[in-house]
């Protein structure tokens, strides 16, 4: 490490040398500034009378003393909170070993805690607005303990967020070793990188020169690009979609949150015209009032979801670089994303109905530490594709998801297409039994399972339609259900366990038959995958080569062949080693 | 097998091969001591919900909310008590619906009456294991085991294993666990 920073290390690499750090000063005012905003509101609601009569009313000494005293308190309160700030940013600390991250917090009821690189599941960079305009950003960990974020460094400088983040990814993947003691173990790492090497320790072949070049003279880096100032560059990336502000602010006004606004709205009006028509052609005043109360919550928390959806979708970008899948969006709050391959568990692709004319999805994934659905920013965490055609659901799949493991002769991206759209038993899927009208007059044969040689691709919904694919690798665990009519009817539930997020897989009513047979498939091979067993680090360095060279061989087929056919776009364009996938 | 209980549907279900029976699996019965010790928390609960329920029974007898309709003072209740008789009376049929197996890779949990429900956990899978007990279920020698994998959705709680038995499966389990073990 020290090889890295000690000669290159230009001002800001010193985030990383392992020493105690503290966040920026101002940073408490940052997250606290609401206190102030508020205590200054109240100051000014209750002494505002008192100010206008001492300054335009000639100053009368009531007036005058009443301020004082208004002043004195809220100058103390607002003294006592700049100290409390102060205090919290003191005994803030943070710093990188070469193993963890450590946090320091607290004053009387102090907190230590420290987060092993390896364990690292996804880092955030988030910007809210007024750290924005100070430039400064949050950096977010997360670990697979489905909790909050395992660690939050709030706030530091965007230079240095950047910096540490490319330090810490670049750790936790094994871009850089020396230290490491994992690929120093392995003997085949060690062969591969060159233990006399420490420039490019990670020795695997790169697609990009650039980037050799930058890892042999980090000092020539600074002053070319000005941002890679900690010992490792940036990974190059390569973008791979962006979503159009219109068709952001399109798909918000069809989905479902705007839907059921709309039709709040409308049945509030068919009351409202029914108590008018009744009551002898005209309202009551109590009436008006109360709708009018009444739907000024719901309103405004309405508006709120619209205007966070917007927000969240706003300049997505979708890029892909040799560290993982980066994601950014935000309009006034920033986000910026990184999630390494072979994180995510579980991927949904999802079709609202009024979406449909347009051909436009959504797509959102779990990933271990991305926490639940149940609060929104976590839903917002999970999404990787706020709005896009179809072509952009194969491009996002071909990055989360590289390897659909389909046969010789099948076009995996005719599969995915069947699965968002299709019905009955085209390309292999199979459906509920008749039997199953029943209890699903309508998505019988929508509901159904075809399984790849590496994952589960589960259909289901008749007007949002919904495809969940799931490696089979990820399955945690798994159930069979069966109710008492679901026996007279010969059917079952297959649910698939994932790791916490809005992705459920399960194969709803499948036929007895088929639901036990996938079952004791599941877990013959939930039970052998052990393709991650021994290691922690995020990719293998010879992983990490195909997973690049899969994406770039993904976007170019992408890029060849969207504008010409749109389901003849291959996810699979690399012929898949076929002995891979099954284990 | 033969200890297991089943509906009259479940076993005409399974027959048929239209149950979610599993072929060639051998299922362990968890310890009938759990019938009893699920009784006396069953019979507890019963009293502490009826009475409960009872308080606008009693205030309407004693005079205070003579007001108050006597169907509903003496129908809630009821209602409410039948509810846990019946509750009760299922209880051994329940307990010997529940079952587990030991394969070469996962453990198998089977439970449920009416609504059954197979769950497959493989060892490599485990987070952590739990193993508890309480004042009843102390008192009848019987532990409760609680299987966790990194999914929030693998509810997979084992009760009534006779606590020789939740040791050793704990030991070979962790041990089973480890041999196997397999990332996210």
């Amino acid at each position: 490490m020290q090889s890295t920073h000690g000669t290159h290390g230009v001002q800001t690499a010193q985030t990383a040398d392992g020493a105690w750090h503290r966040v920026h000063p101002i940073s408490p005012l940052v997250r606290g500034w609401l206190v102030l905003a508020g205590l200054l509101f109240f100051f000014i609601q209750s002494a505002g009378e008192d100010v206008v009569q001492v300054l335009f009313e000639g100053g009368q000494f009531r007036a005058a003393r009443g301020l004082g005293i208004s002043l004195a308190i809220f100058g103390g309160i607002f003294v006592l909170a700049l100290i409390a700030f102060f205090l919290s940013w003191r005994f803030t600390r943070y710093r990188l070993t070469p193993e963890t991250v450590q946090l320091h917090t607290g004053i009387i009821f102090r907190q230590r805690r420290e987060v092993r690189l390896d364990r690292v599941q996804a880092v955030d960079l988030r910007q809210p607005l007024l750290a924005r305009i100070v430039g400064l950003a949050e950096l977010k960990f997360e670990a697979a303990d489905g909790g909050s974020s395992a660690m939050a460094l709030e706030f530091i400088k965007r230079d240095e967020a950047e910096a540490l983040r490319r330090e810490i990814m670049g750790r936790a993947s094994g871009i850089q070793s020396g230290v490491d003691p994992d690929v120093a173990a392995d003997p085949q790492a060690r062969a591969v990188a060159g233990p006399s090497d420490p420039a490019d320790p990670s020795g695997h072949p790169h697609p990009d020169d650039g980037r050799d070049l930058a890892l042999e003279g980090a000092g020539a880096v600074v002053g070319q690009v000005g941002k890679g100032r900690s010992g490792l560059p940036e990974a190059p990336e390569q973008v791979m979609l962006q979503v159009p502000a219109g068709r952001l602010i399109g798909s918000v006004l069809l989905g479902t949150g705007m839907t059921t606004l709309v039709v709040a709205a409308l049945s509030l009006g068919v009351v409202l015209g029914v108590i008018w028509w009744f009551n002898g052609q005209e309202l009551p005043p109590e009436a008006t009032r109360g709708v009018l109360l009444g739907s000024i919550p719901v309103a405004i928390s309405s508006v709120g979801a619209v205007w966070s959806q917007f927000n969240s979708g706003y300049n997505f970008t979708v890029a892909t670089a040799s560290d993982g899948l980066r994601l950014r969006y935000g309009l006034l709050e920033t986000s910026q994303q990184t999630v390494p391959p072979g994180r995510v568990q579980a991927i949904k692709v999802h079709q609202p109905l009024l979406w449909r004319p347009f051909g436009w999805h959504r797509m959102v994934v779990n990933v271990a530490g991305y926490g639940s659905l149940s609060e929104a920013a976590d839903a917002k965490k999970s999404l990787v594709l706020p709005v896009g055609p179809f072509e952009d659901v194969l491009r996002v799949l071909s990055v989360v998801a590289p390897d659909p493991g389909v046969r010789e002769g099948e076009e995996a991206a005719q599969i995915i297409r069947t699965g968002v759209v299709g019905s009955g038993e085209d390309q292999g899927y199979r459906h509920s039994p008749r039997s199953a009208r029943w209890v699903d007059p309508l998505t019988w044969r929508r509901n159904a399972v075809r399984s790849t040689q590496t994952m589960m691709l589960i259909r289901g919904g008749r007007l949002t339609r919904r495809l969940t694919l799931m490696p089979h690798e990820r399955v945690q665990s798994l159930s069979v259900e069966q109710g008492p009519l679901e026996r007279r009817l010969g059917l079952a539930v297959l649910n698939l366990h994932s790791t916490m997020g809005p992705v459920t897989p399960g194969l709803r009513h499948a036929d007895v038959s088929v639901a036990l047979e996938l079952f004791e498939q599941e877990s013959a091979i939930a039970a052998v995958s052990r393709r991650m067993s021994d290691r922690n680090q995020w990719m293998r360095p010879e992983e990490r080569a195909r997973f690049e060279r899969r994406t770039v061989e993904a976007v170019e087929k992408v890029e060849e062949l969207s504008d010409e056919r749109p389901s003849a776009v291959a996810v699979d364009s690399a012929p898949s080693p076929p002995q891979e996938p099954a284990r | 097998m033969s200890t297991m209980d089943r509906t009259p549907d479940a076993r005409e279900a399974d027959a048929a091969g239209q149950g979610i029976e599993l072929h060639g699996v051998q299922w362990t019965p968890v310890s009938p001591k759990l019938i009893p010790a699920r009784f006396i928390s069953a019979i507890i609960n019963t009293v502490i919900w009826t009475a409960l329920f009872s308080v606008p029974l009693v205030l309407h007898l004693l005079g205070p909310w003579s007001g108050y309709p006597a169907w509903l003072a003496w129908g809630v209740p009821a209602v409410v008590l039948a509810m846990f008789l019946v509750n009760l009376a299922l209880i051994p049929r329940r307990v010997r619906a529940l079952g587990y197996a030991e394969r070469e890779d996962d453990l198998l949990l089977r439970s449920g009456l009416w609504f059954r429900r197979v769950m497959a956990v493989p060892y490599g899978r485990l987070q952590y294991l739990d193993v508890k007990d309480g004042p009843v279920q102390r008192r009848f020698g019987i532990r409760t085991l609680e299987f966790q994998t990194a999914s929030a959705a693998t509810d997979a709680t084992l009760p009534g294993i006779p606590a020789a038995e939740a040791d050793r499966l704990r030991e070979e389990l962790v041990a089973r666990g480890q041999t196997r073990l397999a990332g996210l």
